[in-house]
Parts: C-alpha cells; structure tokens; sequence
C-alpha cells in the first residue's frame, strides 16, 4: 500500500514540476530573500529591528508556504478530473484512499519544501548577533509542519466540495482570516468547529518574546494532526462518492 | 457491534475530540500565552505594518480635521491639542465662565504650510500657490469652522485605531456641545479600548465638571464633582506612573512617547485632583497629594495658586471658628 502512494505521490510532485506553480513560488522566495538582504545591507541598529526582520520573513514564510499548499493541492484532483487524466490512474489496482493520500502527500512535501527553503535563507542570514536567543522559535518553526499537512488536507477536501476558486477562497479565509474573523463573537462559535490553522502559528510570538511550553506545543500539534486525519478522512470519503470514480 | 459501527464511532469521537480541543486552545494560542500577550501580538512584524497603516490613516484623517477647522488653511503647528488645551486651562480656573469659547487662543506663532511672501524664496511661484490653495496671513486672526460637523471623522479615526487618543479627546470635546451624554459615551468607549491612558480620564473629568456646572452652575452636583475627582485621581496616578523621570522639561516635551501634550494633561490632572479635593473638604489628603505633585512639578504656577489657595481657604476657615 505504502509503495503504491509513494508512486502516486511521485506522479503528483512530477506534474507540479512540469506546471509554472513552482516558477511562481520561486518568484515570491526571491522576493523574500531581498528583503532580508535588503534589510541587511541598509542596517540593523537594534534588536527590535532585527526581530522586527526574523519574524517579518519568517512569516512571509509560513505565508508563501501555505499559499502554495492551498493553491498546489486545490488544483490537483479537479485538474485530473477535468483532462480525465484519473481514468487511467483509476484504472490501476489502487484504492480511493491511495490516491488522495498520495496526492495529499505531495501536496504537503511541495509546501514543506517551500517553507524549508525560504525559512533557511530567513535563518541563515538573521542578525542572529543582535536577535540573541529565542527560547520558543525552534518548537513554533516545527509547528508549521502539521500546518501544512492541514492546510493540503483541508484544500484537497474543499476541491472535492466546490468548484476551484471557491474552494481555494473558502480555504484561503480559513487559513489566513480566521484570527480576524474569530474576534466577532457571532462568527468565533462556528470557527470553532472548523480547523483553525492559524492557532498552530505561533512564529511571531516566539520572536517578540513569548514563551511556548512544550505542553502548548504537543496541543497544537495533537490539534494540528487530529484536523489533518479528520479532513483527510473526509476527502477520501469526498472522492469514493464521486460519479466519475465511483 | 459491527465493524462498520465501531469504525463510525471512532470516526465521531475522533470528531468531537478534535473539535473540543479548539475550544480548550482558544484561551492557549501563542499570543496569549503570558501576561504581555496583547503586547505581543501588537509587536508582530505584520501587526505592527498593519498597526503602522491604522495610525497612519488616523492621522490623515486629523489633519483634515485642522485643515477644515481652519477654514482649509494649513498651520503648520496642529491645533486640535491646543484647543483640548485651552479647554482645560479654561475649566481649571474654578470662577470662570465655562461657556467661553475656547478656541479664541494665541496664535501669534504659528505659520501656514504656504509660506508668508516675506519668507517664501520661490517669488512667483509662491504667489501662485497662495493663490490657488486657501491660504490666510498667519498675522490676522484665524477663521474657526464649525467642528461639530467633523465628529463622524473623530469616529472614523478612533474606528481605524482604537488607540488614537487625540480623536477620542478632540471628539469628545466636539461632541459634548451637541450631547454630554454621547460625548462621555464616546470617551467611556475610549476607555474601555485604553483603560490606561490617563488623558481619557482627564478628558472625562472636564466633561463631568462642565456637565455638574451646567446643571446647576450656582451649586454643581456632588456626585459628579466626586465621580470627577475619582477622574483626576486615577489619571494623576496612571500619569505620575507613565511620565518619564529625570529628564528635564525640554527634554520631556521632545521625548517621543510623552511630549507636552501629555504633560499638560498630567498637569491638568493634578491640578484639578488639588482643586476638587479641596472643593470636596478632603483637605488633608489635598495637602498630602499637593506635596506630591510639587516635588514632581515644582515650577507649575496653577498647581501652586491650587494648593495655596486650599490653604487659605482653611487657615480663614479655623479663624471663623
């Protein structure tokens, strides 16, 4: 079973490489390592400046990231619907469940990989002279893992529900609207029922200083995985009653 | 049970699990996580970019609150302070008429954006600009608009930043000519948005003296006059616990985060603590808070003519008796 969603998940990674998406990403990356080194060379006079410049790339980051993982994954299965390029997929002795895993899968890898690389070049050239240490940056970086295995789970699961730009809307206000929206004690309710991405995002406070417990961490990260398994479970179930798969 | 059930039942105990969990982080999120949480937050990189758009906005907004008020003529001091300023010069003097405008201040000093053709290099030019933008010789007196038809945009700029303090002030100023009621509103929703900033206080201190004044201006009520010396109490504390020590005056009213605006207000609030005080028969703790603010603000002529007056105001009280 394993081997087959690896498969999957190749065939998946392979198709992103041939589109622009990964053009795209590259285009934001570069901006954001100008930035930073734009930021370096003008000069960094205190601590709160270099703060003020870890989170602000940290964050364009996690924002970059996540943003390819909604777009990345939301396109994958009614891209494959509409060229009918999932007949032959589904013709091959695979399950349902492994071809949304294996696509889930990709989708999550092409978003990790965004966020590694970008976070690296922000961290390697980090006035780390002058930011000093930060005792819960390394836990709230780490936490951006489940995040985005959430944010992939939770756009695979809109796609299969709506049609795309709607599901990548729906997703999108889910992922970077809640935190304001969740302020509105009508609304704040009904979001908490729904994943609230943003809760695992916990970059800019550890940069202004807050402290992040372990405890806060297992949590989020309990919150982060258990959502990921809910929507995944939905988008499987999503998948298995779809007319042209059925 | 089936596994087909069990299989459901795990599914929606998974569910509710999860679900219960966003309940419990709801009060756990990283900002939150210790006592200078809201601080945290506000010093993100993207809260402080958008903070910093918030602000500026407001800003915008209350330079065309001055630019209106002055007829649409560009001072180059700002002076919606000023006029918060005379008011509560004006209502710091216990005999004085409070209906007096309030805005017929000095303005000897202060120069238009546009230049005066004596101190404009750009000859020509410069009449041209005087000519097509409004613009008055800073010499005559000032044309003062109607700033009651600006209170929306005090609102405005208090929605854009619930922090900006000047509009709350200025707009509850304006406002209260129209409604005390709406304009303690006003400053109350301020307050609840800023509960530290001692200049709403003062602001709503001045607004229930007038307002005890205007009632009965023979003898003013006593539980407004108590209701606005708990005011000044609580704004010369959180006054006295903000204001910057040992530097000297010019360097406070440069320093970026108290200025001479907040100084006066810190003055205003003592002074009137002092008055009310007296007003109000607590002589001893006037003395005692009197004593305070002197070592604090040993130069302040009003504070001294306060405590002076409380004073005399005694000593011919024990020879009556």
């Amino acid at each position: 079973m394993m081997a087959r969603i690896l498969v999957i998940m190749q065939g998946a990674l392979l198709e992103l490489k041939r589109r622009r998406d990964a053009a795209v990403v590259m285009f934001f990356g570069v901006m954001i390592l100008m930035l930073v080194v734009v930021g370096r060379v003008m000069g960094i006079n205190s601590q709160t400046q270099a703060r003020f410049l870890l989170d602000l790339g940290l964050s364009l980051s996690v924002i970059l990231a996540q943003i390819a993982t909604l777009v990345v994954a939301g396109r994958m299965l009614p891209d494959e619907r509409e060229h009918r390029t999932i007949y032959p997929l589904m013709a091959r002795p695979v399950s349902r469940a492994e071809v949304v895993i294996g696509k889930w899968l990709a989708a999550s890898l092409a978003g990790i990989m965004v966020f590694g690389v970008t976070s690296a070049v922000v961290l390697m050239l980090a006035p780390w002279g002058m930011i000093g240490f930060v005792p819960g940056l390394m836990l709230s970086w780490g936490l951006q893992l489940p995040a985005l295995l959430c944010v992939a789970a939770l756009a695979l699961f809109l796609s299969l529900c709506l049609p795309l730009l709607p599901s990548v809307l729906v997703g999108g206000g889910l992922v970077f609207a809640s935190p304001v929206l969740a302020r509105w004690s009508i609304i704040s309710p009904i979001l908490n029922v729904l994943p609230q991405i943003s809760r695992l995002n916990g970059i800019s406070a550890s940069v202004s200083g807050a402290t992040i417990s372990v405890m806060h961490a297992g949590v989020s990260l309990t919150y982060g995985l258990g959502w990921t398994g809910v929507l995944l479970g939905l988008a499987v179930w999503r998948f298995s009653r779809l007319k042209e798969v059925a | 049970m089936n596994a087909r059930l069990a299989r459901r039942l795990a599914w929606w105990v998974g569910l509710v699990f999860i679900v219960l969990l966003g309940y419990y982080m709801q009060g756990d999120t990283p900002e939150r996580l210790d006592s200078a949480g809201g601080e945290d937050r506000n010093r993100g990189a993207f809260a402080a970019i958008l903070g910093g758009i918030r602000t500026s906005m407001s800003d915008m907004m209350f330079v065309k609150t001055e630019r209106y008020l002055h007829g649409g003529v560009a001072y180059v001091e700002p002076d919606h302070d000023d006029e918060a300023e005379a008011h509560i010069e004006h209502a710091m003097q216990p005999d004085s008429d409070h209906d007096h405008d309030p805005h017929h201040h000095d303005h000897r000093d202060i120069q238009t954006v546009i230049p005066t053709a004596e101190r404009d290099f750009r000859l020509g030019l410069g009449w041209l600009h005087r000519q097509v933008k409004p613009w008055r010789d800073p010499l005559r007196q000032h044309v003062h608009t109607d700033g009651r038809e600006l209170i929306p945009w005090f609102k405005a700029m208090t929605i854009s930043d619930p922090h900006y303090i000047r509009g709350y002030m200025a707009g509850s100023f304006w406002l209260q000519s129209e409604s005390s009621e709406e304009a303690l509103a006003f400053i109350e929703d301020g307050l609840v948005k800023n509960p530290e900033s001692f200049q709403l206080y003062v602001a709503r201190g001045l607004l229930r003296i007038k307002t005890a004044r205007r009632i009965n201006e023979a003898n003013p009520s006593l539980e407004l006059k108590e209701l606005a010396l708990a005011d000044f109490l609580r704004a010369s504390e959180l006054a006295l616990a903000e204001r910057p020590v040992g530097l000297t005056d010019e360097e406070l009213d440069d320093d970026p985060a108290w200025g001479k605006y907040k100084e006066n207000d810190a003055l205003a609030a003592c002074t009137m603590a002092i008055v009310l005080l007296q007003e109000l028969g607590f002589h001893d703790e006037a003395r005692d808070r009197g004593q305070q603010f002197l070592r604090i603000f040993p130069d302040h002529v009003p504070l001294q003519q306060a405590i002076h007056r409380g004073h005399d105001g005694r000593n011919s009280t024990d020879d009556q008796h």
